[in-house]
Formats: C-alpha cells, structure tokens, sequence
C-alpha cells in the first residue's frame, strides 16, 4: 500500500507543467497546502476540544459512579444492621433473664442466621465432607480413626456464603 | 492490542492495578481480594491451586504448596541455603546449579512457579476489564542484579505477558505520588511489607529515577509484629486463666487475627478491645480472652523490631551520602505495617522528613506499576490532563436563593443547563446573576457577572421556559447563555478564567460555607418555604378565578381564609410555620378540586401549583423561578 501514493505524486508532477507555468503552479501548490494546513489545524483543536471534553465527562462520571457507590455501600450496611438489630435487641433479653435459658439462646441464634439468609448469606459446616481449599481452609491435619485421609473431621467455625460465593471458608480440620 | 497492566509481585502478597481513564484502579482477584497471596500448591489428584486457595490448604499438604518464591528467583542453590531451611517444601540444585523446587513430584524453576501466579493474576485481571491482557509491568526491589531480573522476566513471558518494562519497587512507589515530576530530588522509600524490609534512597532528575543505595532485612515484616502482640495475649491468658493458648491452633489462628485486627485498629485509635468469647476451656467450665490493649503498650511489645528498622535506614543514607547525595527530600512509605503511628513516628525521626500519603500502602507499588504502563501505552498525555472547578457555580433565583448549576470539583471542560422560568405575571425581562461560591444564600457568594434577557412576551408567571446555559471551557472560561425557548431570544457572557482567586481565598470560602452551614440551610429552607407559600398562594387565587361560579361559596370562602393565612405568615422567619400554612391552603384546594374534578383528581394532587406542567420538560424535572426584582442592584 504504501508504493501507491508515491506513484500519485509522480504523476502529478509530471502532469504539472503543461497546465500552467511553474511560478503559478507553485504559488498555487502552496496555497492549497496554507488552506489544507488550515483546515487541518481547525480539525485538530476540534478533536482536541472533543477529546478533552469527552475525557471530562468521563471524569465526572466517575466521580459519580464513586459517590453512588459510597452510597450503595452505606444502604447495604444499613439493610445488614436493620436485619440483624432485633435478633441483637433479644439476646440483650436472654442476657437480662434472671436465668440462663439455652433454650432462648438457640432460638436468638435461628433469628441471627434467618437474618443473614434474607440477605443471601447462608451457612455451611462441612463435617464429613471432602476437603474443599475453594470452600474450606485446613487449620490443622490429624490422624483419625475410621476416617478416609482427606476429609473433614471436624469444623472449628462454618463457612458463610453470600449469593453463592464465599464469604467466609469454613475453619476445618482434616483427617490425615 | 490488549491492556497493559502493572503488577507488584510481592514475596507474599501480589497486587495488581491498571491505568483506564488516566487513574490508576486496583484490580480485584476472582475471589474479591485487592491483593494475591503469592502461593501456589500442587494437589494428590495433580491439581494446581494459586492464590487464597492454595494458602488455604497449605497445612494439609505442606511439601507440596510453594510461599515466598521470589526469595529464589534468579538465584544459584548455594547461595540460598538460609531460605532453605526455613520452607517447608524442598529446594534442589538444577542444571546449571540454579535453585528449583520439588513439589508435586516435578521440578520447577522459580521462574516457571512465578509465571503461575502472574497467569493468575492475568486471568483475574481479564475477568475484571473484560478485555485481553497481554502485557505488563512488573517491579523487582531495587537490589535485585540482573539474573533476578532476567528470572522475573522469564516468568511473565512463561505466563503469557509481554513484559513492557521490570521497574524498581522504590520507583514504582514514587510514581504512585508523582514524584517523577519533582527534579534534582532525593527520595527514601520505606518499605516494610509482610515479611521483607526494605529501604532505598533514589535521586530523580530529568524524569530519571536513580537507585542510590539500598537496605533492608529479608526477614522482619508485618508477621513478626502481629506475634509479638500474640505471644503477649498468650503469656498475659496463661498468668491470669493458667492456659497455654499456644497449644490450640484454633485459638491461636484467632489471637493472630485478633492481633491484626487490633494492630490496625491502633493506627487510628489510642486503645482498643480485644475480645475472644470462648477462646479455650477448662474444667470449670469456657474461658473468655477479654483484654485491652493501647497504642503505648503496642509500641513497647515491638519495640525491639521498631528498633531493628533503624540501622538499615541509617546505613541506606550513609551510602547515599558517600555517593554525594544530599539530604532526603521526600520519604514514600510501603508496606501495610507503615500504617502503624510508631513505623511512623521512626521514620520522621530518622529522615526528618513527613512521608506522602494518600495512596494504600498495600497498593502503592502496583499503582505506580500501572501508572509506568500506561506511560508506555500512551496513556498519559499532558493535553488531557483537566482542571477541575474551585468552586460552585450558579445563579441567583427567587428569595435570594443560590441555584448550583456546576458543583465545585467538577472536572472541566463541562456544560450543564437548566430551565427557569418567570417570578411574576407578564414579566418582560430576567436577569441572571452569575455566582461562584459555596454558600447557600446568593448574596454571600462572589459575583462574577450579571445580564438581562429581554423581551419576554407576556405571560402569566412560570409560564416562559428560559434555558440557562453554563459552559466552562478546558481553560476555566465560563460562556453563560440564557436563552428565551418560546422565542428563541438568547443573551450571554463570558467570564475570564479563575476570575482573580487566590488558593487562600478558595480556601477561605469553602471553609467559610462550612462553618455557615447551618445558618444558610435555615435561610434557604426559610427562602424556599416563602417561595413555595407564594406561589401556592398566587395558584389557588387564579385557579379560584378560573373556575369561577363552579365552586360553591363555603369552599371558595375556606380557600380564600386559606390564601390570607398564607399571606400574613410570608414575611415572617418561621419557615415552619409558612409550611404549616402552605399546606393547609393546599389541602383545603385539594379538597375542593377532588370533590370538583374527580377525574383529574391525579393529575391536580400531583401539581398543586399547577405552573410545573408548563416546566416539566426542564432537565431537573423541578420548576425554578429567576426573579428579576428581587435581585439587589446595588450589590456588585
């Protein structure tokens, strides 16, 4: 491709002269080159004008999208909170009951983890599983009678998944 | 053509960041983490894991998860002895007597473990930008020699990346702060990362980074502080419970995180709790760890690793100094342990310098990484980048009342425009008085400049739709249009750049309409209060004559009591009270024209004051009123 304009020139050289005489021919050339600069500077400050405010606009935008998710993030922590406050409201309860009641307690915590499920957070404890370092982290290995080397025997904390990720791995040990 | 990213490939974590837009963004990893633990193991069942999920299982199968390889990178077998005994895994002599690993029943070079972090962190960053990458930056500490760097090459080219440039962490750091900018400057970084310490002293000129001297200690990092302050909780539950928690690996993985949690917590608060229902039981029955630790107390539980940053930092400005250095002019901090006040305090004390901040600490060697990238992409051209407004920018409407039409910090060259409209019946002219300021009330702002716009055929207030026009150019000149949309009438101004502010005066006036806050909120409640009543008078009475003889007299009689109630509390200050009175008036219309019109019943609750049909096609959706008497003449 890059032949073809050099043939052009070539050609317009030579078709040149008997057109008009060579002083003319030039002070024309060169006026069409003035007028072309020209038009070529006016381009430039257009895309220029164009890239900058486009650049801008891009800019604000963002500074947009960062405030609209500073907010995001303050009405989920606020959903979480709302969800989760009256579960907090009645173990202050069970804690002011004159008597331990496990029986109160456990239902405190069925209201904590339902809190958690309305917000797609779900719990897991993978006892007798297969251990799983995308779902579980190993806190310790140990060698357990009648079980198969590589699963999990016990859980020291559950796993919590949000929307089908991982939150949290489950804290697992795992049969050597 | 793919991005180009700019990766630090830490020793134990990674992080990676990319330029879009000319801002440097942390890229996040598959698993939503901001950095990469630098670990890659190989499973019985011939798995490859990286990352989170390789860390995770590392107990269960030690010998075969490789940490901290770049403490091998480029490096012969026998010279790395020390690193040997310290990881778990096993480290053989290749060919040529380079180190290599053995894990998963094959031999790896470090280069080749590298690359599977770096293919990581590639996929990862595709997800993320959801384009190809295809090259990258990556940075090496400043003393790696050239097989190291060669080594680190190898391993993004083995991954996949074409590796634009290797740069030095302290460089990277410094870019991040744009100190590539300064010239004839002396630069310490400090970098004292999870479980390196590094401290280098550069001279930048010309754009030129320039590595002075370096120093360091390959093992003091971010680990040996959280077990400080462990082994203190540990020694503190065995005096007062008699139980040693450092038997219990639940217990201790908890007391670290503990530890972590509250050594963070330190850098910004003086004390703080640390509490651990359940830590361990006995006998008796469960144990609780419930202890609180301030920021005194921390800095003595690390003070002999405090200590041990000293004599590198000393011994990197000596060599600097003999290379005929002069005295540090900025200090950058890397590294998540410089968030600690004591690291700090350390270092003002030792360079006498205040370090930049502003950029994560975790994060900086990466964004400058990403920032070099972009340099060589292109990406970073001078022309686009914009300034941004000082300050607010708007007109003075009806009551004396500020109407931000561009808001301060917006990046210019920008255009907004807003439809207003008329304060009085048969208005013939509007007069838009230009504002910069951050105070609610008009009068308090500067005034750049006023004009009229004539020639307004008359019509009933609210009726003509005036478009007010703001355009601020990339060199801060402001074109102000305000044009009559009935009759396609148009006015305008310009006003010159900066229009005079100095830095102080900027300053001055946002503070100024900080400490005004709450005052020129009541104003402006009490100006928009007054605004609303107004008009909500003025609407019932017109509409009360519209209808004319289809009301009965009881409702006109309620309504009219309603309008003079209004009227009588406009002047006062109580916006309250001005409320109260506007909605009585409108309920009591609304009462009338539901029993009246039940058809339009929607249509009327939703626009008592009718006139904001005539200015819902304006941009805000919300009818404003430019009130051309109301402006002060006198004022300049």
């Amino acid at each position: 491709m890059s032949d073809e304009p050099r043939q052009e020139e070539q050609v317009e050289v030579e078709e040149a002269p008997p057109e008009a005489p060579p002083a003319e021919a030039e002070a024309q050339a060169v006026e069409q080159d003035i007028g072309e600069l020209e038009e070529t500077a006016r381009e430039r400050d257009e895309y220029l004008a164009l890239a900058q405010r486009t650049q801008a606009d891009f800019e604000n935008y963002r500074k947009r999208v960062a405030r609209d998710a500073a907010a995001a993030e303050s009405r989920g922590t606020a959903r979480l909170a709302k969800e989760i406050l009256p579960a907090l409201d009645n173990l202050a309860r069970a804690l002011d009951a004159d008597t331990l009641d496990p029986e109160g307690l456990s239902l405190v915590r069925s209201e904590f983890t339902a809190a958690l499920e309305r917000l797609g957070i779900e719990e897991f404890s993978p006892e007798g599983e297969r251990f799983d370092p995308n779902l579980h982290e190993a806190m310790a290995q140990q060698p357990v009678d009648g079980a198969e080397p590589g699963t999990v025997v016990e859980v020291y904390q559950r796993g919590y998944r949000l929307d089908g990720n991982v939150l949290r791995p489950a804290r697992v040990v795992v049969a050597q | 053509m793919g991005k180009t990213i700019g990766i630090d490939l830490g020793t134990t974590n990674s992080c990676m960041a990319v330029l879009e837009g000319g801002e440097p963004t942390v890229i996040e990893n598959a698993e939503g983490g901001r950095t990469t633990p630098s670990v890659v193991a190989f499973t019985e069942s011939g798995e490859r894991l990286v990352g989170t999920v390789a860390k995770r299982q590392a107990v269960t199968n030690p010998t075969n998860t490789v940490f901290s390889i770049k403490r091998f990178m480029g490096r012969k077998e026998a010279e790395v002895k020390e690193e040997e005994s310290i990881v778990p895994y096993t480290v053989v002599a290749g060919p040529n007597g380079d180190a290599r690993v053995e894990a998963g029943g094959k031999q790896y070079s470090p280069p080749e473990i590298s690359a599977m972090i770096l293919q990581k962190l590639k996929t990862d960053a595709e997800a993320y930008l959801g384009e190809s990458v295809d090259s990258a930056v990556i940075t090496v500490p400043a003393y790696f020699n050239d097989d190291q760097r060669q080594a680190t090459k190898d391993a993004g080219k083995v991954a996949g990346l074409d590796v634009k440039r290797i740069i030095n962490e302290p460089t990277a750091a410094s870019l991040a702060y744009g100190l590539d900018k300064e010239d004839d400057q002396t630069i310490l970084v400090f970098d004292l990362g999870g479980g390196t310490f590094d401290v280098s002293v550069l001279e930048i000129g010309d754009g030129v980074f320039e590595v002075k001297s370096t120093s360091g200690d390959n093992h003091l990092g971010g680990d040996n502080f959280d077990k400080a302050i462990v082994d203190w909780l540990v020694a503190e539950f065995k005096r007062s419970q008699g139980i040693d928690l450092a038997a219990d690996k639940m217990a201790l993985q908890r007391l670290y995180e503990a530890a972590e949690k509250a050594k963070i917590e330190l850098s910004t608060t003086q004390e703080t709790q640390i509490n651990l229902p359940f830590i361990t039981a006995d006998a008796s029955g469960p144990k609780h760890l419930d202890t609180r630790l301030t920021r005194a107390k921390m800095t003595e539980l690390t003070g002999d690793l405090l200590k041990r940053v000293e004599n590198p930092v000393r011994q990197a400005l000596e060599d600097a100094k003999d290379k005929g250095v002069a005295d540090v002019d900025h200090v950058v901090l890397v590294g998540g342990m410089t968030r600690m006040p004591a690291v700090q305090e350390r270092v003002k004390e030792l360079t006498g310098k205040e370090p930049h901040r502003g950029v994560n600490p975790d994060e900086v060697v990466a964004v400058g990484a990403a920032i070099q990238a972009g340099v060589l992409a292109g990406d970073v051209k001078d022309v686009l980048l914009l300034d941004v407004t000082p300050l607010t920018l708007g007109i003075e409407t009806k009551g004396g009342v500020m109407t931000k039409l561009i808001e301060r910090n917006t990046t210019i060259p920008t255009r907004k425009s807003e439809v207003f409209s008329t304060a009085e019946d048969n208005q013939p002219s509007v007069e838009i008085h230009v504002l910069q300021g951050e105070r609610e009330m008009a009068g308090y702002n500067k005034s750049l400049g006023k004009f009229q716009l004539t020639g307004i055929p008359p019509a009933p207030r609210g009726i003509p739709q005036i478009e007010v026009g703001f355009d601020i150019d990339a060199n801060g000149i402001l074109n102000v249009t305000a044009k009559d949309l009935g009759t396609g009438k148009e006015q305008k101004i310009e006003i010159k750049a900066g229009s005079g502010l100095s830095e102080d005066e900027i300053k001055s006036m946002v503070s100024d309409a900080e400490s005004h806050a709450d005052d020129d909120r009541r104003q402006r409640e009490l100006a928009e209060a007054r605004n609303e009543a107004e008009n909500a008078a003025y609407q019932a009475e017109r509409q009360l004559a519209d209808l004319g003889d289809s009301v009965d007299s009881d409702s006109k009689e309620r309504i009219e009591a309603a309008i003079k109630e209004v009227r009588e509390v406009l002047e006062s200050e109580d916006a309250a009270e001005i409320k109260v009175r506007t909605e009585a008036l409108q309920t009591a219309f609304h009462a009338v024209s539901q029993a009246m019109y039940e058809r339009a019943q929607a249509e009327q609750a939703d626009s008592p004051n009718g006139a904001a049909e005539a200015a819902s096609e304006s941009e805000e959706d919300e009818e404003e009123v430019v009130d051309a008497e109301v402006v002060d003449e006198g004022k300049s």
